[in-house]
């Protein structure tokens, strides 16, 4: 658990809870800099709240483009997701949105 | 896996994420790069519209955040200590070398300086959002003359507009402003108001809200209502103290009560129209029924708003449908007539464009070059240091960590670079903004803001990056054991001392590059001053008056030019007085132009006749401005309104219509301010540059103002003195005929040419202080690789000297190596720039991008400030002592 919970872990930790699963995905869902947000998946996959997995080639090649790295929150990390949203209840804000308007 | 060329911005971002990947542990750095790099490359709007800038600078902002993500890995490895360590060593040895390191310091920060200031114009001009909600579906509008496709931003007639917007259906509201101008004649003196008339829903387009009061209804738009007005932010400020209580109460606009109703932002004093660009009232516009059927050229700015999900395209495709079916309705005005859609904004910085992009290709040649010295000083001092860092060695520091410590060295360099840099940035942004001309509106926004600070500090860590990266190469070498009892005096590697003059040699030949550039731009500049205008520069005043108010008739307006020209012709200072319709480089441009026909030659089809400008003048007009006669005779006081008219042609129109006859003799015919003229033609003048100094003579027709009483007229009067001077008399003399009249624009034809040229020296003068800059640099590097390799060579001359050769022959050798390098730096630096020169073409004026005369000069200057550089080493090589040299 990481030692203090700062308001961007809990962004990123909510756009992960919501689905958005790639690093420039969760840039436009919390609305962070880059270098935000890729230390803090760095810390989160480190200290065991996310894993990472390479994208099915296949997929990506279908789109046209390399495989990403796609991350999830472990069985840690999601119990991670009520003490963020508790302490920051703006989380409802953007990124629920956001993610409201793709469906 | 980009399907067409990816561009520029995309592959910065790409090749960030290469370099930063260095820095990232080595059993992490593939999976590292895959990640960003399959990032990158997904963005497809970014790579596949070129011209998506916001998409692609967000791309390029992201991938620079890539180097925190690498220094986080690191740090995981890396212990603390060790960070701090590497960075007390480099503190140490700065301060060991105090001189060194601050030069190092500033040549840092001269590159991150100007790169830091020009990201501030690019951001301020070409970046920034419009300040006005959703801008992206915001568009201009557009009416594009398929026959003349160097002009696609036409300004639009009403006819048009109200078949666009009742044909389309892309757009959630299109609306229009009609430039216009108001005299106020609440204040202590009448004064000019530049307005616009707005169509219905204008306001709702931008999503402007007034900032007190209200915006139009829907009942202000309609015939016969009470007049009303928005005035703006500035205005409110300007002339009514910012009192809220103006809005409700009337004030005088063209001799009428007009009630304010409102206060707009400033954010709606953008250059959304036609020039003059800066508006400051808004009335609703009523469209007259004659207005209603108006098409050909026009001068109405149009916006509109997208639909949510309706792109450019399809807009443009909607637009298309309206105007081929307007082509078959109109053949006459709109045979070749079509929209032309573009985002809102995109014209604003339309005009800068050519020069940014210049400005950034300087810049970034500065801050190479910049990268370069540095990284050749490192590159000295590395090989100064042999001994240290065989020792660490010996006692076991890796090599990783030996080139960590060089790498700390110049990344401390480039943090005191970024720190001189923000303030020379500081600096120049305001220098800059200062010296732009008006067509560059949207500099004045530009202001050195956090996100530009924050900016300068991945250049600056970059630039560090660079610097360091060619010494640390060097020193990942393996160092034989070796080198812990070698001398000082040994010359050093083949290999490094390849380096460093190749870096030189790139130093001067950006530099060249760079120089010839700005050579070519003054070159350019002279030309373009040394041009004869056709008229007389020195001495005139221009006043321009809108005289239709109160004066009803074209007999009563031609008797007030008359009246006024004899009162200001009397007033002391004054030589000579004229007044003319089309007053050349003068902004609010009255041009008139129309078809005509010669009499007794076969008439033509509607859309092959002749055109040319018809302008109206006094006699006076051309003895004021120096405009010769040709053939024939001068508009007279004779021309009165009874007698046959009388016209004077330019010599572009005589050689284009009459090539092998007189026109003298000849009678026209054609159309002026909607009613038929019938002249003949009296004498022939002289050519006139009206438009630009870079623009070609014009067909032109003058007639005589004391037959045509036309009211829109610039005064131009010829002074003995400052033409300054007299304008306050000039104006009280003309109020004295007048008291309400308003004076549109008060000019000397000085200051046209200089504003005229004014984006052109704007360019120079930047590109010329970078090239100065660039030149300096460069000769600082050839300076530099040469003083180091001298000292190295201390041994070998005092072997020389004890040999027998002369302090002379000594000089020689080091001057001829400065010699070498400048020569083939000289040498690439010229192939540079012809590779570079088609993207100059269009700067260009009277000069070739391959100009003998600019390419000798900028290679004689080069090859002399490479000698002069030399010339300290040289004397530290002939006073040495061959004694003292060998005992050492």
């Amino acid at each position: 658990m990481p030692r203090a919970l700062s308001s961007a872990t809990a962004l990123v930790v909510d756009a992960l809870d919501r689905g958005f699963r790639h690093g420039f995905d969760i840039l436009d869902a919390t609305g962070l800099p880059s270098g935000t947000v890729y230390p803090i998946l760095r810390r989160l996959e480190q200290d065991g709240l996310a894993a990472s997995r390479w994208e099915n080639p296949k997929t990506a090649q279908r789109e046209q483009r390399p495989p990403r790295r796609y991350y999830t929150l472990t069985r840690a990390g999601g119990e991670l997701v009520e003490l963020a949203r508790a302490r920051f209840p703006m989380l409802a804000g953007p990124a629920a949105r956001l993610h409201a308007r793709r469906g | 896996m980009p399907t067409r060329r990816t561009p520029w911005l995309v592959r910065m971002a790409l090749a960030v994420v290469r370099v930063v990947g260095l820095v990232v542990p080595k059993r992490d750095r593939g999976g590292w790069r895959q990640e960003w790099e399959s990032e990158i490359q997904a963005q497809r709007t970014a790579i596949d519209d070129p011209a998506a800038w916001g998409a692609q600078m967000q791309l390029f902002r992201r991938s620079l955040g890539s180097a925190s993500d690498a220094a986080w890995l690191r740090r995981q490895i890396t212990r603390d200590s060790e960070i701090l360590h590497d960075v007390r060593h480099a503190v140490r040895v700065m301060r060991s070398r105090p001189s060194f390191f601050l030069l190092a310091i500033l040549v840092m920060g001269l590159g991150i300086g100007s790169t830091t200031a020009v990201f501030s114009v690019v951001d301020g001009v070409l970046l920034r959002e419009l300040p006005y909600p959703e801008p992206e579906r915001l568009v201009a509008v557009w009416q594009r003359d398929t026959t003349s496709p160097d002009r696609p931003r036409g300004e639009v007639t009403p006819g048009n507009f109200l078949d666009w917007r009742a044909g389309t259906s892309s757009f959630v509201e299109l609306a229009t402003a009609e430039p216009f101008a108001m005299d106020y004649t609440g204040g202590e003196r009448p004064e000019v108001f530049f307005s616009a008339n707005v169509s219905e829903g204008f306001f709702d387009t931008l999503g402007v809200r007034p900032i007190a009061g209200r915006l139009f209804r829907p009942s202000d738009h309609v015939a016969g209502s009470n007049a009303v007005a928005l005035i703006g932010e500035r205005l409110w400020a300007r002339r009514f103290g910012s009192d809220p209580g103006v809005v409700g109460r009337p004030i005088p606009l063209d001799g009428r009560p007009v009630t304010v109703v409102g206060v707009l932002p400033a954010s709606m004093e953008l250059n959304l129209l036609p020039s003059p660009g800066d508006r400051d009232l808004w009335m609703p516009k009523v469209f007259e029924d004659y207005e209603k059927s108006q098409r050909g050229p026009g001068w109405w700015a149009v916006i509109g708003r997208l639909k949510p999900g309706v792109t450019v395209d399809r807009a443009q495709a909607d637009l298309d449908r309206v105007s081929a079916r307007l082509a078959r309705d109109f053949p006459q005005t709109n045979g070749t007539t079509v929209a032309f859609v573009e985002p809102l904004g995109e014209h604003l910085s339309a005009a800068v464009r050519p020069a940014v992009g210049l400005l950034a290709a300087a810049v970034v040649v500065v801050l190479l070059i910049a990268c370069a010295n540095v990284a050749n000083m490192m590159l000295a001092r590395a090989a100064d240091r042999d001994r240290e860092f065989a020792v660490r060695g010996a006692l076991g520091a890796s090599r990783g960590r030996l080139v960590r410590q060089v790498l700390t060295e110049s990344l401390l360099v480039s943090v005191g670079g970024v720190v001189v840099g923000v303030v020379l940035a500081a600096w120049l942004v305001a220098v800059v903004t200062e010296l732009a001309p008006r067509e560059l509106s949207r500099l004045a926004d530009v202001a050195l803001n956090w996100r530009v600070v924050l900016a300068a500090v991945p250049i600056g860590l970059g630039a560090g990056l660079v610097a360091g990266l060619v010494p640390s190469w060097q020193l990942s070498h393996p160092r034989s054991p070796e080198s812990l009892g070698a001398e000082r005096g040994s010359t050093s590697s083949r290999s490094s001392r390849a380096i460093r003059d190749g870096l030189a040699v790139a130093e001067v030949a950006l530099a060249v590059a760079l120089v010839v550039g700005a050579g070519l731009l003054l070159r350019s500049f002279q030309r373009l001053l040394a041009v004869d205008p056709g008229f007389r520069t020195e001495h005139v005043l221009a006043l321009q008056v809108f005289a239709w108010d109160r004066l009803d008739t074209a007999r009563q307006r031609a008797t007030f030019f008359d009246d006024t020209i004899r009162d200001l012709a009397a007033l002391p200072g004054v030589v000579d007085v004229g007044a003319v319709s089309a007053m050349p480089l003068i902004e609010a441009n009255i041009n008139i132009q129309g078809p005509f026909t010669i009499e007794g030659r076969p008439p033509k089809a509607p859309n092959e006749q002749d055109i040319a400008n018809m302008t109206v003048s006094t006699p006076g007009y051309f003895s004021v401005m120096g405009i010769p006669l040709v053939r024939g005779r001068h508009l007279a006081a004779t021309d009165t309104m009874g007698m046959p008219m009388a016209a004077v042609v330019s010599t572009t129109m005589a050689d284009r219509y009459w090539p092998d006859a007189d026109p003298i003799g000849s009678w026209i015919q054609g159309r002026f301010a909607g009613r038929a003229v019938r002249a003949h033609v009296v004498g022939v003048v002289g050519e006139v540059r009206h438009d630009a100094l870079d623009q070609p003579a014009r067909a032109e027709v003058f007639l005589a103002q004391s037959q045509v009483g036309f009211g829109s007229m610039t005064y131009v009067i010829r002074t003995t003195q400052d033409p300054a001077s007299v304008v306050e008399a000039a104006r009280q003399a003309i109020w004295a005929r007048d008291p309400l009249l308003t004076f549109y624009d008060t000019t000397t034809v000085r200051d046209l040419i200089a504003t005229s040229v004014a984006p052109r020296r704007f360019s120079l003068v930047l590109v010329g202080v970078f090239a100065m800059t660039a030149l300096l640099l460069a000769a600082a590097g050839i300076y530099g690789v040469l003083s180091f390799t001298t000292s190295r060579q201390t041994r070998e001359f005092g072997v020389r000297m004890a040999m027998g050769a002369s302090t002379r022959e000594i000089g020689r050798l080091v001057l001829g190596r400065g010699f070498r390098l400048g020569t083939v730096g000289v040498l690439a630096g010229l192939a540079i720039a012809g590779l570079a020169a088609r993207s100059l073409q269009s700067m260009l004026f009277g000069v070739g991008p391959f100009d003998p005369v600019t390419l000798g000069v900028v290679s004689g200057l080069m090859l002399t400030v490479a000698v002069v550089a030399c010339y300290v080493p040289a004397r530290r090589a002939m006073k040495v002592d061959p004694l003292v040299a060998l005992r050492d």
